[in-house]
């Protein structure tokens, strides 16, 4: 017979009168199709947003010029003259600000506001044009030029240019006024002229702003500095070829760079975005692989007759193995048929829901305007069918290889293999092998900053537990049958017929064991990481909250945004009668190594002594001139430890400090460095470092109520200062909220590898239940009732899900043990004090345990309606 | 002189790189429902007005007048090489005030406008190179000084070295280094140094000018340097407004004869045709002595039309001159056509400005000379609009 026709009769006949097995199969490989298309889909989706919104906002700029220490005094502007003779230079400022006059405070501290951000760039727009595409609408249809609209920029200080796209969405017109917030401060800002929607205009779907250079540095409240200046090469020089003489030409404390590495620095923000949706993804590949290895191992299994048919009538084993191959594939293709679409809806979601997590509002914004464009590419389809299909066809090899390879008789007759002691023993040797390597692998180093190693240590663990399975499963099996008088006398006769049944299918259960538990341990380590890192985060905020209240700007949402709190804010809170002392803590954005870190000001002496950090040894030695406390964070992330020295850039080039002390600082995983004011002021050129400060910990007479004195300070500040006050309880209190929504995470995580673990556990006992169909028919014969039969077929489910619940726990808690050890060191620079959430642990095992007794009744149905003289007339035929 | 057309210039400024113009189609302009100027940002009020003579003091008056509105410092020359290579160029500062007291203390807020513009006319080929600048003082970018004078737009200057004018410039391979001595006192336009140019008071300006300039200095071009000597003319005018509805544009020229006599002439024309009776000019003697023309005393003729092929502008080059009262009839033709200002790129509004050769008679026989002349308001719309 023709591959075709065999395929036609023997594959497809098959698949349409087993509707119920060929749908979970497709829909679980659709299912993982789906959750990796949308993973997909939402990373890509992001990163060109993001990119293309760094790219329209540089425009033509062939190179960058910044500080060495990032923002800098717009003095050395003067200093650029020598670099003129290479192109055309302009200054920028770019700032965000938030649409409105409303109240942006969100419903939890740490929450983005809420509210719609504004990209805002100011430039000298006498020089820019040159460099970016903008194209401002003429006021008259017959004018050349644009320029006289932007000129129009520099009409008073608060003059603005907005987005057709954006004018329209609010229904404003030129001439308008609309009201923005920096910082905590509201202004109305006059709509000077229209952008028309290209270039730069683009960005955030329409929310770009142009201003004039002086009227955003007021704005912005950065007077004095520039963020960057911008530089269009004449066409003669390349960028590649005179970097390096620009950069000998610049002023001590100006470094240039190709506009592409801000964005390289930012690409960090954006990794811990996809980090988590990665995660997910792997998830999502495992269990669709374990899918199809079932899937194909059922059909194997429900037609062993049919197999020896074929071979007596001279089909050969390549024959075979390409029909089960063929099976998989038209199932994986069916799935990724169902999957794409679904993946396309499921991505709009999880951009929308990851957005969340990030630590950028412009991250956030940037995911959440370009959830609205996904679009599904041939790349990504042709991405999933080269992913999806081999996996397909991996995970189908092994039973359609057994099914090629048994013996004609044996196929007829039917046989299933035991597992010898001493193959059981091999491969449980194997297992501890393989997480002895685990073990070894997690003393390797970072490789290029990212823990390679660490990960792979996840795998031979993963490895070892599906290795140590059969023992599992052999062991519980013959616990269970030893106890079971004990445990349900009533049932024991159910009970060691299950368990001996499944002992008789070791190797074909321990394949599904192993999947199941391998799915499940994700879920457990995920659980124990989450846990762990809460109660460690909450034992460090008892003791670093030591303020009554802390003030900072709605804006501040994140360590790497830049709001800061006014000058009529400090003068309220210091003026109040209540208020003993107050701190104020600023930070801004660092280049240092290739990423940037974090560099905080406060005043260190008063915070030493007040705001109880905590140190990780040495203790803290006496602050001189030179000496900063820097975050455990940084101190691993860049191998310096207390007593070390580090160069940092600084306004005036580089300038060596002292590592004094390290602290513990689970705000931030940026790497944090805290230096004093006058230092800060000393190397940084602030004149006014207090308009650096971003909070402001504020301390009270004892006997202060601090309701009374929060809304006489809110009272007193009015609407347009948008602030956050709030008690450290609050803070505690949000900070706990972030860890249960996590959990809600987890949870939903939890629900899915339930849900899978019981479809394979299902799937895996119809497949059992094909291949017992006669021992079934025995059983009958000899008096058992159907309800016995369905026992025993539930009894081996719950068995089945218990043994995965095991595996998942014990390999869980180790994958969570590297997780938070090195895994979580290596990239964050954190200590996680290691926890056991019991109670999530109890509560998962009894949902999988009653998920899989649920699971159980299809196959225990369908088994106690098997007929009895037909199996077993069919034997002897 | 009313170099008007140069102003708006530095009114209309910058732009984008000679894109094509985007439609303000029906569909957008509900999202425009003002239709002002920009320089109407600034009200006259807050600026002096030029409504009497001055009592002039120099050197201090060469600096920048910050009170007024509108100033600019204006150089034009006829250089020559020791191998007998001629040359003219064109360097001059504007200052137009935008916010006389900006509400915003940082050091990048307008206040006032610079633009400059530097041309060269190479007559060996007749090859004509032009540059602008438009900026503001930012960190010490361009500026005036209000003490002594000097004025600057990025590595382009003038300032007075004792009683000599330096003027330093240069674009790309172009470079000009110049030492200017006066030959002549500098001499009041209109009455004791006050211009008028409208009927309205205060559409006028303080002008005087150095009319004869011994030059001496190199320049640099298509990779050479050349010493060269010459003879500059300088104006210096400033005001807060001037133009009223209906002028269109002018023609303004300068004018150096071998006899020793220079001649300031100029026309500015309505858009109905006809001469503005506004139009002036001041004749200075050998001895510096001077006699202002009013639009009576003179009479300019076109004598011929050439089109340019880059803005499709229609100037007249040529022309008759007469100064029936003292004798005068000149000739005047340009160097050489292509001597148009440029500014398709950045601001589209375009004007010719050249050197320009002199041939004649006066009263007492045959003269020849040299100088520069400056034809606005014959490409694109017409100015008064900007001023309104």
């Amino acid at each position: 017979m023709s591959f075709p026709r065999l395929f036609n009769q023997f594959v497809l006949r098959a698949l349409l009168r087993e509707k119920t097995r060929t749908t979970i199969a497709a829909l679980g490989v659709g299912l993982g199709v789906a959750v990796m298309i949308a993973i997909r889909l939402a990373n890509v989706s992001v990163t060109e947003t993001f990119r293309a919104a760094v790219d329209s906002v540089g425009g033509n700029t062939s190179l960058r010029i910044r500080g060495a220490a990032g923002r800098f005094d717009e003095q050395l502007f003067a200093a650029l003259d020598p670099i003129r003779s290479y192109g055309h230079l302009s200054p920028v400022i770019e700032a965000y600000a938030m649409v409105g006059d409303g109240d942006f405070r969100s419903d939890t501290i740490d929450g983005f506001p809420r509210g719609e951000l504004l990209h805002v760039l100011g430039v000298d727009v006498l020089l820019d044009f040159p460099l970016r595409d903008y194209e401002v609408l003429r006021v008259g249809a017959t004018e050349k030029q644009s320029a006289r609209e932007a000129l129009r920029l520099l009409d008073g200080s608060r003059s603005i240019i907005l987005t057709e796209k954006f004018l329209r969405r609010h229904e404003l017109r030129v001439g308008d006024e609309v009201p923005l917030t920096f910082g905590s401060l509201t202004q109305a800002f006059t709509i000077r002229g229209v952008l028309l929607d290209r270039g730069p205009a683009q960005t955030l779907d329409g929310n770009f702003a142009l201003m004039d250079i002086a009227a955003a540095q007021l704005a912005s409240n950065r007077l004095g500095f520039l963020d960057h200046v911008d530089v269009l090469l004449r066409p003669e020089f390349s960028t590649e070829d005179i970097l390096a003489d620009i950069q000998l030409a610049l002023p001590k404390g100006l470094v240039a760079e190709l506009p592409d590495a801000t964005s390289g620095r930012a690409d960090t923000m954006i990794a811990a975005f996809q980090f988590n949706l990665s995660a997910l993804s792997a998830v999502a590949l495992i269990v669709g692989l374990f899918l199809i290895y079932n899937a194909v191992a059922m059909s194997v299994a429900a037609r062993r007759a049919e197999i020896g048919m074929l071979q007596a009538v001279g089909a050969g084993r390549r024959m075979v193995l390409s029909l089960f191959l063929t099976e998989a594939v038209f199932m994986a293709v069916v799935g990724i048929a169902v999957g794409l679409p679904a993946g396309r809806l499921l991505g709009s979601a999880a951009v929308t829901a990851t957005a969340q997590t990030v630590e950028t509002f412009y991250i956030a914004a940037i995911a959440e305007s370009s959830a609205s464009s996904l679009h599904l590419t041939l790349t990504d389809i042709l991405a999933v069918v080269c992913i999806v299909v081999p996996l397909a066809l991996m995970a189908a090899l092994v039973p359609a290889w057994e099914a090629a390879t048994v013996q004609p008789v044996d196929a007829v007759r039917g046989s299933g293999k035991r597992l010898s002691p001493r193959a059981l023993a091999r491969a449980a040797m194997a297992g501890l092998l393989s997480l002895g390597l685990g073990w070894l692998l997690t003393f390797g180093k970072p490789i290029g900053g990212v823990p390679i190693l660490g990960f792979l240590a996840e795998i031979a663990l993963m490895l070892g537990g599906a290795l140590l399975t059969p023992l599992a499963l052999r062991l519980v099996c013959a616990g269970v049958r030893s106890v079971s008088h004990h445990l349900l006398p009533a049932r024991r006769t159910e009970i060691r017929l299950a368990a001996s049944n499944m002992e008789g299918e070791l190797p074909r259960l321990s394949v599904s064991v192993a999947a199941l538990g391998i799915s499940l341990s994700m879920m457990v380590a995920i659980a124990v990481m989450v846990g762990s890192f809460r109660e460690t985060v909450v034992y460090w905020l008892d003791s670093a909250l030591s303020a009554d209240l802390s003030i900072k700007p709605v804006m501040q949402t994140s360590a790497v945004s830049e709001a800061r709190l006014s000058r009529r804010t400090f003068d309220v809170v210091a003026n109040d009668t209540d208020v003993v002392d107050t701190i104020w803590f600023g930070a801004r954005q660092l280049p240092y190594q290739n990423r940037n870190i974090r560099l905080a000001t406060t005043e260190l002496e008063k915070t030493l002594e007040r705001a109880r950090l905590i140190f990780k040894a040495p203790p803290i030695e006496k602050i001189t001139d030179d000496s900063v406390v820097v975050s455990e964070s940084f101190s691993l992330l860049f191998d310096s430890p207390a007593g070390t020295s580090i160069e940092l850039p600084t306004s005036k080039g580089s300038s060596s400090f002292q590592i004094a002390g390290v602290y513990y600082d689970y705000a931030s995983n940026q790497g944090t460095i805290l230096m004093d004011a006058a230092v800060f002021r000393q190397h940084y050129g602030e004149k006014d470092p207090l308009l650096t400060a971003q909070t402001l910990a504020v301390y009270l007479r004892p006997e202060a109520d601090i309701e009374q004195v929060r809304s006489r300070i809110l009272g007193q500040l009015g609407p347009d200062e948008q602030i956050y006050c709030v008690t450290s309880r609050e803070v505690r209190a949000e900070a706990l909220k972030i860890f249960e929504s996590t959990f809600a995470v987890t949870y939903a995580l939890q629900f899915i590898a339930i849900l899978v673990a019981g479809m394979g556990v299902a799937s895996t006992l119809i497949t059992l239940i094909y291949k017992r169909q006669k021992d079934i028919g025995l059983l009958s014969l000899i008096g058992a009732t159907g309800k016995q039969v369905r026992r025993v077929i539930v009894i081996e489910a719950v068995l089945l899900g218990g043994v995965s619940q095991l595996v998942g726990i014990f390999i869980g808690i180790l994958l969570a043990m590297v997780l938070i050890f090195v895994i979580n060191v290596q990239s964050f620079g954190w200590t996680i004090q290691f926890l056991l959430p019991v109670q999530f642990i109890i509560q998962s095992t009894l949902l999988v345990l009653i998920a899989s007794g649920l699971f159980g009744l299809y196959p225990a149905i369908r088994a106690a309606g098997v007929d009895a003289l037909q199996t077993v007339r069919e034997e002897h035929a | 002189m009313l170099r008007t057309t140069i102003f708006s210039l530095s009114l209309l400024l910058l732009g984008g790189c000679g894109r094509e113009p985007v439609d303000t189609s029906d569909a957008l302009t509900d999202l425009f429902p003002i239709h002002a100027s920009p320089a109407a940002m600034t009200s006259h009020d807050d600026w002096t007005a030029a409504l009497s003579p001055r009592a002039f003091a120099f050197p201090g008056d060469h600096a920048s007048h910050e009170d007024y509105r509108i100033e600019w410092w204006y150089y034009t020359g006829n250089l020559e090489a020791d191998d007998g290579s001629r040359f003219g160029y064109q360097l001059t500062f504007f200052r137009t005030g935008l916010n006389k007291e900006p509400n915003n203390p940082s050091k990048w807020a307008v206040r006032d406008l610079y633009t400059a513009h530097f041309a060269i006319s190479d007559l060996r080929g007749d090859q004509h190179y032009c540059f602008q600048r438009n900026s503001r003082s930012g960190i010490g970018r361009a500026g005036a000084e209000v003490q002594n004078y000097a004025v600057w737009n990025g590595d382009w200057k003038a300032w007075l070295d004792g009683e000599n004018h330096r003027l330093q410039a240069g674009e790309s391979e172009l470079r000009i280094d110049l030492t200017l001595s006066p030959e002549k006192p500098l001499v009041l336009h209109g009455e004791r140094g006050l211009s008028q140019k409208g009927a309205m008071a205060g559409n006028a300006s303080h002008y005087y000018s150095f009319t004869r300039l011994m030059t001496e200095g190199t320049i640099r071009i298509g990779g050479k340097n050349f010493k060269i000597k010459g003879r500059s003319w300088m104006d210096h005018e400033f005001s807060t407004s001037f133009l009223e509805p209906g002028q269109l544009g002018w023609d303004w020229l300068s004018i150096q004869l071998d006899n020793g006599i220079d001649l300031m002439l100029y026309r500015m024309r309505r858009d109905d045709g006809t001469t503005d009776p506004f139009s002036s000019g001041s004749l200075v003697r050998k001895d510096g002595q001077v006699k202002h023309l009013s639009v009576t005393d003179f009479r300019i003729t076109p004598l011929r039309d050439w089109t340019s092929s880059a803005t499709d502008a229609t100037y007249p080059l040529d022309w008759k001159v007469e100064i029936p009262g003292l004798g005068y009839q000149l000739v005047i033709t340009s160097a050489f056509d292509e001597q148009e200002m440029t500014t398709n790129d950045t601001t589209g509004i375009n004007y010719w400005e050249g050197a320009i050769e002199i041939a004649g008679s006066s009263a007492e026989g045959s003269v020849t000379g040299r100088g520069y002349m400056e034809l606005t308001g014959y490409a694109g719309q017409g100015l008064g609009a900007l001023f309104e």
